[in-house]
């Protein structure tokens, strides 16, 4: 038995994080094929078939196959899978919303978001927010796997010759219409999902310094926090506040201005992957979460921080 | 119409979870538990349906052990009607859910089913997906906006490149994304009038669906433990290693 | 990591903390805190931060209202903002008795300087719109008071601790404790510390403290729960238009405490039902716990705060808060020395730590630095709690203090939970005999016997009650007849040895009983001159003293006397509270009495009063002692505790016709009174001196060295600030003065009464009060308030019942 692993694409080009999928995949078995569903992706099929890792491509067209609805996948991959073992896809929207309908109809439970290959029947996955990982077995025969993207890299995409099989497409499932899709655009990014998040506290003194922090945050595509404490004297409403009674926020970086760091406000961001903390008193407990740390006055600090990200070449959005 | 909201039990978000020193999970012997905050949301959006004249009533129902009718208590408290109770031990996986739900569909015959996108102890973001697929039904997942339009639903829903714009034949599975709306909190004379709401408990094996969990959790462990931070001389050399270090700028 | 400091203080919620800042403003800079995990994880993260200065205790009193004064200062010394919100305090009432306790309670605060106003129900409704007000009798008000942020109140102080040199060492768990010759070697994960003092303020932590060194700390914490709403359309609109935050409001009679927080309200009740937690402690994990909250318990609080601000059932519950709070037996925190232990220090059982903070910081700092507290702590001390606190005690006495925290604290109340502990052998007997008990250090005491058809029940109140008739026929018997009163709770211990009288002369401030067999009334000064304790002194021989104290004060007698006693192995201690027994005869037939059971010599020529003989009570061998506390002929029985139903039958057989009747402790206050018999805790007390308080003949500046000489010798120097004196009280109907009533003249306060009853024997309503010396002469007239009236009183001489001793003396 083998892998098979569901391209993500937009039928222009592949999407990044498939290749990193296919990583993981061809771990859990190194015969790995993938299926490819779309509409005139033609082009994308001979780009996975030159990927080293991929032994077959599996091509299915169909216009209703345009929009990857799962509802319309779903049924196409049970079909397919009856040869392989394993069926793999990314972890983000695409695969979240589609494996578990595969899953289902397979009977089969799904382990979702994985960080690592253990063996083919053992996985590493994370659990409540990442506080803890399990290591778990799946004890089906047949197995639905979501991997987490960032946990493999992404794999070779040259030198490598794989034949391209058609597939014949299954019906389409006449209950779900694609309408449309947009790119978000923003001011701001939310601050429950921003990747990056700059926070000011009591340290800022007033509403009309936050404007510091909003120049950083320009720069830097960031979503504007606060601690209780700035909400509470009126420097900057309250769907700002970060904090165990405001939002819960776990960016890739966290910036915190002129906090201290009360308890409250750790809560809402010490999952954050990055701290960095700005404060003049060095003793706040904010330093015992920060990874860097800068003992300064923020009033000094936020204006030489825009100086250098203004050097910088590229900021990666 | 008649919804039907799924709602979990999970320890509460605000809570440190710790790993049990023997591996076999995390601790949650006298640890804070409360309703998984996407589930919030799903209630919050039936309530409104109904407030605005398109619902006749909302049905919460929750697979788990005896103490979880505290959640149901609570999706009472915000406006359901009525709550159901299917009771199992220890770890129930999402496809078993799926199923027990899929029977509770059955007899209950609802038009929509909401429930939260995930459940935030094990994160699997299956359990809709998976029931809907059981019922042959369309799937609305990571909603962010609903608005019915007649015997369809157009759905917005939060993907990785922006938002999706769907349109689904109503019965359909719903699951829901924190932004989709406000959950309201309950007043208290609402908490103590839920206590009268009819509460129904079953047990999972009397609808016939195995809940034998087929992922075996071998092992349980911290996961590696946040670095000590360095203090950084000046800002220059913040936004260095910020750059080339943790390479998040 | 210091190797070596002065203090190590352990623990670092806003206790320690508060500890670490007053030792390092007092001079101490070498002082290091050391917590497990970080600052405030423990309790005082999730605490409401209120600032309560109301409290009936003259000691906790008076640490809160330096504690509010305090933080009111810090930022301007820190550079760190507080929160403290000052929106003043309302407390509401809706009875009778709970008008008569804050009547009680504004006596205390004006002796002790706190501000408080009397509202009527529309004048609470001026300050709280929102709350219904047409069921109140009244209110008070502190306008002083409010709620603070804990977290930033604490680091403030760390700041503040830090600057002036003390360091903070945090995610540093101490896992042991060894005590050396010198003081203490404190081991954490990160390395040890050498130390001369440590304070323990570990909080919830305590019990696993106090192991690590062999003490069995009274404090077992109890889950607390307070509700937070979101916010209010009315609340937010007052916001807007710039009116003033409405004030923490007190319901007492619902139980609970509401306050505004960010547009909504929070809701904080004490209920029936809230169990002790962490009963082992808790884990060594467990930092920011919470635990599940049940609103079912709650439920007829809830109830009581919608129907008094309907407001609040309008809004969503945005959380629940349930974490858990320190307790001890009687709901007030332990401050002071630990026993057994040479400075180490006990900063624990905080339920109301934010507020306590600062006030246990202040004092523990003079304690340790200058040796002495400078207020009486008796309120909050270490020691007021003895070995049958043990753990399932605790966890039944804190759940119940916790729960009380908003009952009405009768001046009389005796608390129903783990009763019965310590029963002398005739405690059947009594209750056969009509007693209705109450308990001191865990003995149970008659307080006054049930007659002419009463219920065999206790009824509390600040007036007089259904006991006042009770108490009445039992002081009128022991002048007419006599009386039986069991004093088996009394303290006792025997000193002997080479070094003994050297010893005891160096304790005590009288001269000690020359003769073998002579009694006398001795005084244990502290080093700053005011007296700590009171002994009555026995010489037993040569070498041997028999020593009786208050039976409250065992332990805390207990352990002065052994820190104080040489370590050359010439003194020795032996405790012997619970192998002796005590039966008091008093009254005119108290000698007939004896001679009917006794053969030995009774009479005025050869049993003097102030002596005492081995004689036989039946055939029981006693130690009867010619002393006692009411002021007539009489004898204390002190005997081996097994023989004391064999005493008491004979006692109650040969007694029945001279009208033996029993006694208790609540006639025995009264009677004492008309004599101006004086209490450590209200007329002697540290504040005062010996002279002030007028003990003029028990004490000899001139025999020699003792404790407190030098200290004393300058305040009399300097000059005293009180005097005590005993007055009557005229034109009383229903209340006498219980004590801390303030007495004033030409509207002046002059000083504030100690304790008061009505004294049968006199047929006066009296006092014991200590006022300024230009007001303490026989005659004076003065005026004292009883709740909320003023009376008219005299100053009369001292001992008004039989002046000349006559009686005792027969």
């Amino acid at each position: 038995m083998s892998a098979l692993l569901i391209t993500e694409h937009n039928n222009k080009e592949i999407r990044p994080f498939t290749l990193n999928a296919i990583t993981a995949a061809s771990q859990i078995d190194a015969d790995l094929h993938v299926l490819l569903i779309g509409n005139n992706c033609g082009n994308i099929a001979k780009s996975l078939s030159k990927m080293p890792l991929v032994k077959k491509v599996l091509h299915v067209e169909a216009t209703y196959y345009e929009n990857y609805l799962a509802e319309n996948f779903a049924p196409l991959i049970v079909k397919v899978s009856e040869n392989y073992s394993h069926i793999v896809s990314s972890a983000n929207t695409f695969g979240k919303n589609l494996m578990p309908r595969v899953a289902a109809l397979l009977d089969t439970s799904q382990v979702s978001d994985i960080i690592k290959v253990i063996s083919p029947d053992t996985f590493l996955r994370p659990i409540y927010a990442g506080n803890a990982f399990a290591t778990v077995k799946s004890t089906d025969v047949k197995k639905c796997i979501t991997i987490r993207p960032t946990s493999f890299e992404p794999c070779e995409t040259s030198s490598g010759s794989a034949p391209i099989e058609k597939v014949k497409a299954a019906e389409e499932f006449s209950l779900s219409k694609f309408i449309k899709r947009e790119e978000v655009k923003s001011d701001r990014p939310e601050l429950g999902t921003a990747r990056v998040v700059i926070s000011g506290g009591r340290g800022m003194q007033n509403g009309e310094n936050f404007k510091l922090i909003n120049a950083v945050a320009d720069k830097l595509n960031a979503a504007i926090g606060a601690s209780r404490a700035a909400v509470d004297a009126g420097y900057i409403s309250n769907e700002h506040q970060v904090g165990q009674t405001g939002k819960v926020v776990v960016p890739d970086l966290y910036i915190a201005v002129g906090i201290s760091g009360a308890i409250q406000h750790l809560a809402g961001m010490k999952e954050s992957k990055i701290i960095v903390a700005i404060n003049k008193d060095g003793e706040a407990p904010i330093f015992s979460v920060a990874d860097y740390g800068l003992e300064a006055d923020l009033f000094e600090a936020l204006p030489q921080f825009l100086e250098e990200l203004n050097k910088l070449n590229t900021i990666q959005k | 119409m008649k919804i039907l909201v799924a709602v979990k039990r999970v320890i509460d978000y605000n809570v440190q979870v710790r790993v049990k020193e023997d591996g076999t999970g995390v601790v949650t012997d006298n640890v804070k538990m409360s309703s998984n905050p996407p589930d919030d949301n799903a209630i919050e959006e039936a309530v409104k349906i109904k407030e605005s004249g398109k619902a006749t009533e909302i049905i919460a129902i929750t697979v788990g052990v005896e103490k979880s009718q505290e959640t149901l208590r609570k999706a009472l408290a915000v406006g359901a009607d009525r709550g159901i109770l299917v009771k199992t031990e220890g770890i129930v996986e999402p496809l078993a859910v799926a199923k027990i739900l899929q029977k509770i569909v059955d007899k209950e015959k609802p038009d929509l089913v909401f429930m939260g996108k995930q459940a935030i102890d094990d994160d699997c973001n299956q359990t809709g997906q998976m029931l809907s697929a059981l019922l042959n039904w369309p799937q609305a997942t990571f909603a962010s906006k609903i608005e019915i339009k007649d015997k369809k639903l157009e759905v917005i829903r939060e993907v990785d490149e922006g938002l999706e714009t769907i349109e689904v034949n109503i019965p359909a599975v719903i699951t829901c994304d924190l932004r989709l709306n406000e959950p309201r909190y309950a007043s208290l004379p609402n908490i103590m009038k839920a206590k009268k709401k009819p509460l129904e408990i079953i047990n999972a094996s009397d609808l016939g669906v195995n809940t034998t969990p087929r992922v075996q959790q071998i092992k349980v462990e911290e996961p590696p433990k946040r670095k000590t931070g360095i203090k950084v001389a000046n800002v220059a050399e913040l936004v260095n290693k910020l750059k080339n270090e943790a390479k998040v700028i | 990591m210091k190797s070596k400091a002065k203090v190590v203080v352990v623990g670092g919620g806003v206790v320690g903390v508060s500890a670490l800042y007053h030792l390092a403003k007092k001079g101490f800079t070498d002082v290091v805190l050391v917590e497990r995990k970080e600052l405030t994880s423990g309790s005082t993260w999730h605490a409401a931060g209120l600032l309560p200065l109301f409290n009936m205790s003259y000691s906790v009193g008076q640490l809160h209202k330096y504690a509010v004064d305090l933080y009111k200062k810090l930022e301007e010394e820190t550079g760190q903002n507080v929160g403290f919100s000052v929106v003043s305090n309302i407390r509401l009432a809706s009875t009778k008795d709970r008008m008569d306790e804050y009547h009680q309670y504004a006596g205390v605060a004006q002796t002790i300087g706190v501000d408080v106003k009397f509202l009527t129900p529309n004048q609470v409704k001026e300050i709280w719109p929102l709350c219904r007000i047409d069921d109140l009798l009244g209110a008070i008000q502190h306008p002083e008071d409010g709620y603070i942020q804990p977290a930033d109140l604490t680091q403030a102080m760390a700041t503040g601790a830090r600057n002036m040199g003390a360091e903070i060492y945090r995610n540093t768990a101490v896992v042991g404790i060894k005590q050396t010759k010198d003081g203490w070697i404190v081991e954490t994960d990160k390395g040890s510390i050498e130390c001369e003092h440590v304070i323990s303020c570990s909080g919830n932590f305590a019990r696993q403290t106090g192991k690590m060194v062999g003490l069995d700390i009274p404090v077992i914490p109890v889950e607390h729960q307070y509700i937070v709403t979101e916010a209010h359309p009315d609340i937010l609109k007052r916001k807007k238009e710039g009116l003033p935050e409405m004030g923490v409001l007190r319901d007492s009679d619902s139980r609970w405490y509401m306050r505004e927080e960010a547009g909504g309200l929070i809701l904080g009740p004490y209920e029936d039902g809230a169990p002790a937690c962490y009963v082992d402690g808790p884990s060594k994990d467990s930092e920011y716990e919470l635990f599940q909250e049940d609103l079912d318990r709650l439920a007829p609080h809830i109830e009581g705060a919608i129907h008094r601000v309907p407001a609040f059932g309008e809004v969503g519950v945005k959380k629940v808060y349930n974490g858990a709070i320190c307790y001890t037996p009687d709901g007030n925190p332990i401050v002071g020395p630990a026993w057994g232990l040479k400075n180490f220090w006990i900063n624990e059982g905080h339920s109301f730590g934010i507020t306590a903070a600062g006030g246990a910081g202040w004092q523990l700092a003079e304690w340790i630095v200058d040796g002495e507290p400078t207020i009486d702590m008796l309120g909050v001390e270490p020691r007021r709690f003895g070995q049958y606190a043990t753990k399932s005690y605790l966890k039944e006495k804190n759940e119940e203090a916790y729960n009380h925290v908003f009952k009405v604290h009768y001046p009389d109340e005796e608390r129903g939970a783990a009763r019965e502990l310590r029963t002398s052998p005739c405690y059947d007997r009594m209750k056969n005999l009509g007693a209705v008990f109450g308990q001191k250090f865990g003995w149970e005491r008659p307080n006054f016997f049930a007659t002419d058809g009463m219920e065999q029940k206790d009824d509390w109140s600040f007036r007089r009650s259904k006991w006042f008739k009770a108490i009445e026929k039992e002081c009128k018997n022991v002048k007419e007849n006599v009386g039986l009163l069991d004093m088996t709770a009394f303290a006792k211990c025997r000193i002997k040895g080479s070094g003994a009288e050297d010893f005891l002369d160096y304790l005590v401030a009288n001269k000690l009983p020359k003769k073998i067999g002579r009694i006398g009334l001795c005084h244990a000064l502290n080093t700053k001159g005011g007296v700590h304790s009171e002994f009555t002194i026995m010489r037993e021989a040569s070498d041997s003293f028999y020593l009786v104290s208050a039976g409250a004060n065992q332990r805390l007698d207990h352990d002065w006397i052994q820190k104080w006693m040489p370590a050359d192995g010439s003194v020795q201690f032996e405790n012997l509270t619970n192998s002796i027994g005590v039966l008091v005869v008093s009254g005119p037939k108290a000698r007939e009495l004896m001679t009917r059971v006794s053969r030995d010599d009774f009479s005025g020529e050869n049993f003097k009063w102030l002596s005492a003989k081995s004689v036989n009570v039946g055939n029981a061998p006693v130690n009867a002692m010619r002393v006692n506390f009411v002021g007539e002929l009489g004898w204390e029985l002190h005997h081996p505790i097994e023989y004391q139903n064999h005493i008491f039958d004979k006692l109650m057989e040969a007694g029945k016709d001279l009208g033996l009747k029993p006694y208790g402790i609540r006639a025995m206050n009264s009677l004492r009174l008309e004599k101006s018999y004086k209490l450590v805790g209200t007329e002697l007390s540290i504040e005062y001196s010996p002279y002030e308080s007028g003990l003029d003949r028990f004490i000899h500046p001139n025999k020699g060295k003792f404790i407190g000489l030098e200290a004393l010798n300058k305040w009399r120097e300097k000059g005293f600030d009180n005097k005590l004196v005993t007055m009557e009280i005229h034109n009383v109907d229903d209340a006498d003065v219980l004590g801390n009533n303030p007495i004033y003249e030409k509207g002046k306060v002059v000083g504030r009464a100690t304790g008061g009853d009505f004294g049968f024997r006199l047929g006066k309503s009296i006092a014991l009060g200590m006022v300024k010396p230009n007001v303490a002469t026989t005659g004076q007239k003065l005026k004292i308030d009883i709740l909320g009236k003023m009376y008219d009183a005299t100053i009369l001489d001292e001992s008004p019942y039989d002046p000349e001793n006559n009686l005792l003396r027969a």
